[in-house]
């Protein structure tokens, strides 16, 4: 076995800001080998960013301390001065970052950017420097990259650009890569492209990757060592197989138990209690202490060190006191909704061909010279107390869709019967009545409740609205009642939105939804911007709210697993058309439609450890200008000449499920 | 009695302003906002310049209190106001021309006619001056030196008779200094003593010394300064009054209804804006004149019409100048709209009105109030340029950009004629160097981004 490339030892980095000195890193050590992918895995605010960005010392406010060691090869990098800092940035050490649209200068063409790389760190010159970025863009999969290589970044798609970045990152051949959260922006199709890449082009340079994610599934597809990091430290770290296949830590163990998948989907998803400490004042015992369901005195007493084991390092007193005993993790038992029967054959909700076309305007007197089809004759029925999640891609319509069934989109078209009543053509203060009738849960948690409003208005704001409980008792019951529905402590109704976390905010924003009493809730992707443990409770919450409220939910998502565990129909979206429609359990394990039967692939699982993603290649093409015939067929596996000419009709199959392609023409 | 009071525009206006002012000082307030205004107090820099300012407004309210005397059973025409009591008898034209501050004879030579019929020219002794004897040139030098330490004296100790009862009853500790991140008082106190005894040396040597000179016409550059406080600090309030209405009402509605409003108001703002400010101030200004000069019989007086002038100024000026502000917040709506939380408030059934007042304007605040607290000094500098072209207040009113307008033409006299125009700069320049340096505190305070950066 080679000599490792880069060794950190002791690795302690507190960072000083004008709240307090964070403790972000504590004792971290690690070695990576040439071709190894050594993941770092953590919640956010574990301390896995600074890590990273302590390799190449990018944190302008960190302190390191003494015993702190980073040894790329045989020079020691802490003791470094910025001259010869500069050297090794960029050339021997290279960063690929998660957020591709602000990596990349706006006004510099991509070629213009990775040529300045080569020019600094490899001496070529300008025509040289040009033709190996042409080469460069062509290994790392973008197409015509003669052309490509003038274009500006807004030209590119963010899966364009973050292999943009790759290939600027590789241009001078580092021995380490370092990737914070590289495909947290992209879709899961393009995803699996860039992971794909990453791994073929490890295995040609031989490189070192340090891959910094949250999200197990992608460890599990790419990753040679797994570390596990929580509040600071690394608290287990395997190989990948060993980790997967029997993880040591409870924290490792509640993390994986956190995920949902579709087999799970009767029983409330594992949840770890409490959040993170305060990174101000770090723990003097295991920092997992106060969340574990295994601890006991020992732990809440004496820290715990990071035992070397032959297979596993695992920061846990369990493991040291062999005669302990471990009591068993027990799952909370719910009263299951295994099956649900529907009371009324009426539907909730029905829509017929909903249509949203944004208007594209031209010239000084702003003529209409075409439109953007985001949503294009959309159809499908929703029944009470059942829960739809609309599947897709960003900019497939999903956001769009449900937009317009709220009537916040004034281009919407088409038919929504809602709760008897013609919802598509109401108006003004009929409509605002109605309003109460469906509700909404938006993504972001930060930006859906106004920061000036304190948790009491934010909740009241529908009553306001809707002129109910005037009277500030039956008022200040319900908003109590309302707190303990959501899990909030009832002293929190006079705090600030800034003062929760991200998962307590969304808690708020459910129990401004509920305060309505609606049928319905618009959920638009209401746990993709939080940890999976907070997913996990989130999840949990709308669940029992559904079976305790009869809600419906239109649950928007890309992410396949919170899909197959939570919904009960789910509609797939591709281009502003449903492509496929079905139960939950049908599309999950024997979807119809290629485009389903790529994106599932496309998505990593826990499950498919074996098995790399399947990328399917090609990205979304624009809705100004769908494809010809079927949307999908410039991507499609199993193209025929006829998907290019018509849009396939609706096919329906056995077992309620709704495709359109042309596969399935012949079963009708 | 001996006097009637008399009811200025202005006056009023100010008055209602100062007290919106101590309402909304006094007034329950959200906690973020308590929040920002602790951030505020506890920066020295803010608690000083906040004197200043202080300083200024009171100077303003002092003359905005104007009067008619009654002299022999006849109310006089001329309007005085109680800083005019104060500063008397320096409101009275005592010299005949210019002189240099602390001069005991006038600046410029005039023909003398000698007992034997020949002329000298020589300079006069000062009417309001007292006369040495000339030999012995120390003599003024340490009346001079006498008379500051009496008024620094007199100074000092008022001051921190008022400072230690003050402290005393409102408990505030000022003896040790202050810790950080607690209210600056002792900074504030520190401020406070230093300007009190400042002016008051400063009057206590007016009472006998022209300090800062004479005029071209006799009249006393200190008595205008303090004068043209008023001018200066009424432009700048009430200006962004007037402009505040427009500003936001157009603003908010332009880019929370967009479609043919916002094309209407957009229409309005860039027609308005792209005629020359200038332009059209000379133009409403002209159109007034000609309105006051047709009706004698409602601006039956000289303060009454420059009165009038001054407050048209102020609205000439506010309309003009609510673009930019207009802009800025249409842009800010624009973006706060399709915020989340807007659209769950739509979704929730909120009126249009209540929306706006309950998720827009909240979130606009920070923006109108730096815009605001800006502005400020920018229209006090805006009066001294029009006034310089001519167009400003009446040139009757006391204004700094008077004062500089008419200096300019005695900066080519040799020896140069410096203190009219230093006296106003000097003054201009530290009321709107306290206002934007408050300006900039409020605004790390106001606006989470910029506190975030610092």
């Amino acid at each position: 076995m080679s000599d490792p490339v880069l060794q950190v030892e002791n690795l302690s980095v507190h960072l000083n800001s004008q709240q307090g000195t964070v403790y972000a890193v504590d004792d971290v050590s690690f070695t990576i080998n040439p071709g190894e992918t050594f993941c770092i895995v953590g919640e956010s605010g574990s301390g896995k960013s600074v890590t990273a960005q302590s390799i190449l010392q990018l944190m302008n406010n960190a302190m390191f301390s003494e015993e702190s060691k980073i040894k790329l090869g045989e020079t020691e990098l802490l003791n470094l001065p910025e001259v010869s800092l500069r050297k090794i940035r960029g050339k021997k050490i290279a960063v690929i970052f998660q957020e591709p649209m602000t990596s990349l200068n706006p006004v510099l063409t991509v070629g213009q950017q990775i040529s300045e790389v080569l020019r600094l760190h490899m001496g070529l010159n300008k025509k040289q420097a040009h033709a190996r970025a042409i080469a460069l863009l062509a290994s790392v999969g973008i197409p015509d990259a003669a052309a490509r290589v003038n274009e500006y970044p807004h030209q590119l798609s963010g899966g364009m650009k973050q292999r943009v970045m790759i290939s600027m990152a590789l241009a001078t051949e580092p021995d380490v890569l370092v990737a914070d959260e590289p495909t947290t922006a992209l879709d899961v199709t393009i995803q699996a492209q860039v992971l794909q890449l990453i791994k073929s082009l490890q295995e040609t340079q031989n490189m070192g990757i340090v891959l910094i994610t949250h999200d197990l599934a992608v460890v599990s597809q790419i990753a040679d060592t797994v570390a596990v990091m929580y509040a600071g430290q690394i608290v287990e770290r395997a190989s990948r197989d060993v980790f997967f296949e029997q993880p040591k830590h409870p924290y490792s163990q509640l993390l994986l138990a956190c995920l949902p998948n579709l087999e799970g989907r009767n029983k409330p998803l594992q949840v770890i209690k409490g959040r993170l400490p305060d990174p101000r004042n770090p723990i003097k015992a295991c920092r997992f202490a106060p969340r574990c369901p295994y601890a006991w005195d020992a732990c809440h007493g004496k820290e715990p060190k990071l035992l070397p084991d032959a297979q596993t390092q695992v920061r846990c007193h369990l493991y040291t006191e062999k005669d302990h005993i471990k009591p068993e993790i027990k799952a909370r038992q719910v009263a299951s909704s295994a099956v649900k029967i529907r009371k009324t054959m009426r539907p909730l909700l029905q829509v017929d061909n909903l249509k949203v076309y944004y208007p594209i305007k031209h010239g000084f007197l702003k003529r209409t010279a075409g439109h953007v089809k985001a949503v294009d004759d959309v159809s499908f029925k929703l029944y009470s107390g059942e829960t739809l999640a609309i599947v897709g891609e960003s900019g497939c319509g999903k956001t769009s869709a449900a937009k317009a069934l709220l009537h916040l989109i004034p281009e919407m078209q088409g038919h929504i019967q809602f709760n008897n009543e013609n919802f598509s053509t109401v108006h003004g203060k009929h409509l605002r009545k109605l309003r109460r009738e469906m509700q909404v849960v938006f993504q972001d948690p930060f930006s859906s409740l106004n920061p000036r409003m304190i948790v009491r208005d934010l909740i009241g704001e529908g009553w306001d609205a809707q002129g109910m409980f005037r009277d500030k008792a039956k008022r200040e019951a319900r908003l109590d009642q309302l707190l303990e529905q959501v899990g909030l402590p009832a002293d929190c109704k006079d705090l600030y939105p800034h003062e929760f976390s991200g998962g307590q905010r969304q808690r708020i924003s459910i129990a401004r939804a509920l305060a309505l009493d609606p049928k319905l809730i618009i959920c638009d992707e209401p746990t993709s911007a939080l940890d999976v443990s907070v997913q996990a409770q989130i999840v949990n919450l709308l669940k029992s709210l559904q079976s305790g409220l009869d809600l419906s939910y239109i649950f928007i998502s890309h992410n396949i697993a919170v899909v197959s565990y939570i919904a009960d129909w789910v509609a797939v979206m591709y281009l502003g058309r449903i492509v496929e429609y079905g139960p939950v359990e049908e599309i999950m394990r024997a979807p119809k439609h290629p485009y389903t039967q790529a994106l599932l692939a496309a998505a990593p699982s826990l499950d498919t450890i074996q098995k790399p993603p399947q990328a399917l290649s090609g990205e979304m093409p624009s809705p100004v200008n769908p494809p010809v015939g079927c949307h999908f067929n410039p991507r499609c596996p199993h193209a025929m000449p006829v998907c290019r000419e018509k849009y396939p009709a609706e096919t329906s199959l056995e077992g309620d499920v709704k495709v359109r392609c042309y596969l399935y023409e012949d079963e009708r | 009695m001996p006097f009637k009071l008399v009811f200025l525009w202005t006056d009023i206006l100010f008055w209602l302003l100062m007290l919106m002012l101590v309402t909304v000082t006094v007034m329950p307030k959200p906690r973020h906002i308590k929040q920002a205004w602790t951030y505020v107090w506890q920066s020295k820099l803010a608690m000083a310049t906040v004197v200043i300012v202080m300083f200024y407004l009171l100077m303003t309210m002092l003359d905005s209190i104007h009067f008619q005397r009654q002299v022999e059973g006849t109310y006089r025409s001329d309007v005085e106001s109680v800083l005019d009591v104060f500063l008397a008898p320096l409101d009275q034209n005592v010299e005949t021309s210019y002189s240099a501050p602390f001069a005991s004879r006038s600046f410029v030579a005039e023909a003398v006619e000698l007992p034997n019929d020949g002329v000298v020219y020589e300079t006069t002794p000062l009417n309001y001056v007292q006369q040495f004897p000339e030999d012995e040139p120390d003599a003024k030098i340490w009346d001079i030196l006498y008379k500051t330490v009496v008024g620094l004296m007199l100074g000092l100790s008022l001051s921190l008779v008022l400072c230690i009862a003050m402290a005393y009853f409102l408990r505030i500790p000022i003896l040790k200094p202050s810790r950080p991140n607690t209210t600056q008082w002792r900074t504030m106190f520190i401020t406070f003593v230093v300007i009190f005894t400042l002016f008051a040396v400063m009057y206590y040597l007016s009472r006998f010394y022209h300090i800062l000179g004479t005029d071209k016409v006799g009249q006393d550059v200190f008595y205008q300064t303090l004068k043209s406080i008023r001018t200066g600090v009424l432009i700048g309030t009430l200006t962004t009054m007037v402009l505040l209405p427009f500003a936001m009402v157009l603003g908010t509605f332009a880019g929370y209804f967009r479609g043919w409003i916002d094309d209407v108001i957009q229409y309005i703002y860039t027609t308005l804006s792209s005629i020359p400010n200038v332009l059209l101030i000379v133009a409403s200004v002209l159109v007034l004149e000609v309105v006051i000069s047709k009706h004698p019989d409602i601006f039956n007086n000289i303060a009454l019409r420059a009165d009038m002038r001054l407050l048209a100024l102020c609205i000439i000026l506010g309309v003009t100048s609510w673009t930019s502000l207009c802009r800025l917040l249409r842009a800010e709506t624009l973006k706060l709209r399709e915020q989340d939380y807007v659209q769950a408030s739509i979704a929730l059934g909120t009126s249009n009105v209540k929306l706006i007042g309950r998720h827009i304007v909240p979130n606009l605040m920070h923006i109108v109030f730096i815009t605001v607290a800006l502005d400020f000094s920018s229209l006090v500098l805006a009066e001294a340029v029009l006034a310089y072209i001519g167009v400003g207040v009446d040139p009757t009113t006391f204004s700094w950009g008077n004062m500089i307008n008419v200096a300019r033409l005695e900066l080519a006299r040799e020896p140069v004629v410096w203190w009219s125009l230093t006296a106003a700069f000097v003054f201009m320049f530290t009321l709107v160097l306290a206002a934007n340096l408050f300006a900039d505190v409020v605004q790390k305070a106001f606006d989470p981004r910029a506190r975030q950066l610092a």
